[in-house]
């Protein structure tokens, strides 16, 4: 594949080195002139001196041919731009943005970029699941961002537990799509009944999450 | 709602409040409002970044008739009208763009573009050669 990374610092010159490893065809794009000689001296000739956001660059490196064009640099506002104009002037079917804000998420899926990455959303995850076992954690945000694939593990006092599936009070755009019991995933049907120590997987529109919390949690 | 209080920022708020129209004004240094806008400015200064939700939706973005954003980056103006179009629904959205590339790239994306660069060198190619074709001067330098 021909993969254009737009941003070399960190992120960008690490996804470079991982993916030029797998065999691509990798163009890293970096306007600063030091950081792009840098890379090259580390990596060899496959950096692109030049501003990512700007359609005579995007031209210049044969972006129409790109598979995919990932922006990853420090402003999410550039990421959008980049990402925008290789979408829709240059055609590319695939294009990926990281993003500081993680409220920049469904605005940036509603203006058409395909896959968006916040990394504080998922350092932020990785923390609610250190903390808080029993209740709810996100796993996962579904393409197009509003829905969530969540995980809640039910414990012997949760209201859930010893209920069956069609009794439980949960938000209406909510699914139990999966309970995992003693190491095995179980399709659940409306008379399946939890018990204590399943783990339910369910999908959930994001803003109903709470909701489900209150399915599950056990009250203190 | 004006988003940057800059020179350009500060005159167009300080213009459409004087006609008696209702503005708020964003910016994220209040040193911007001390120096350019007049001590009797009667419209709203809001202090924050206007690249965050909360702020925008602070200095009324859900009421707003108007979004003018004229800060000094392209891509920030390109994603606050973005923003402010397609999340809040603000009926007239306008962004200031310099590259005139850009500007015509996200004026095909349905922005109403203001291309500063096309039109200071419409103005200068009139003053130096006489009344021309403006609309043929913006096609030809977009194509550029």
């Amino acid at each position: 594949m021909y993969i254009i990374v737009v941003g070399g610092g960190q992120v960008g010159y690490h996804l470079t080195r991982t993916l030029l490893s797998k065999g691509h065809e990798v163009l890293v794009v970096e306007k600063d002139p030091r950081r792009a000689a840098d890379i090259t001296d580390e990596i060899g000739p496959v950096v692109f001196e030049g501003d990512g956001c700007e359609f005579r660059v995007l031209q210049q490196i044969g972006t129409a041919r790109a598979d995919v064009v990932v922006a990853v640099t420090g402003d999410d506002e550039d990421n959008l731009v980049t990402c925008q104009v290789a979408k829709r002037k240059f055609g590319v079917s695939r294009t990926i943005a990281r993003i500081s804000d993680p409220r920049n998420e469904d605005i940036f899926h509603r203006l058409g970029i395909d896959d968006v990455v916040s990394s504080t959303k998922v350092i932020d995850s990785l923390i609610e699941q250190e903390i808080a076992t029993g209740d709810v954690v996100p796993l996962a945000a579904l393409r197009r961002g509003s829905l969530e694939i969540v995980e809640a593990s039910i414990r012997e006092t949760s209201p859930a537990a010893n209920r069956a599936v069609r009794d439980l009070d949960l938000p209406p755009e909510s699914l139990i799509t999966c309970v995992i019991r003693e190491g095995k995933a179980v399709l659940p049907q409306g008379e399946t009944v939890l018990r204590p120590d399943d783990v339910v997987i369910a999908l959930v529109r994001a803003e109903q999450q709470e909701d489900l919390q209150a399915t599950f949690r056990t009250s203190s | 709602m004006i988003v940057g209080c800059g020179r350009v920022g500060s005159t167009v708020a300080m213009t459409l409040a004087r006609e008696g129209h209702q503005v708020t004004i964003v910016d994220h240094e209040a040193r911007s409002f001390q120096r350019r806008l007049d001590p009797e400015f009667p419209g709203t200064k809001i202090l924050g970044n206007a690249m965050d939700e909360d702020v925008l939706i602070r200095a009324g973005v859900e009421q707003a008739d108007v979004l003018v954003t004229l800060t000094n980056g392209d891509n920030r103006n390109i994603m606050i009208a973005q923003v402010a179009r397609e999340k809040f629904r603000v009926p007239l959205v306008l962004a200031r763009i310099v590259d005139s590339l850009r500007a015509a790239a996200f004026r095909e994306l349905g922005i109403e573009t203001v291309d500063q660069t096309s039109i200071m060198t419409n103005h200068m190619r009139r003053a130096i050669l006489g009344g021309a074709n403006d609309e043929a001067l913006a096609e030809a330098s977009v194509r550029e």
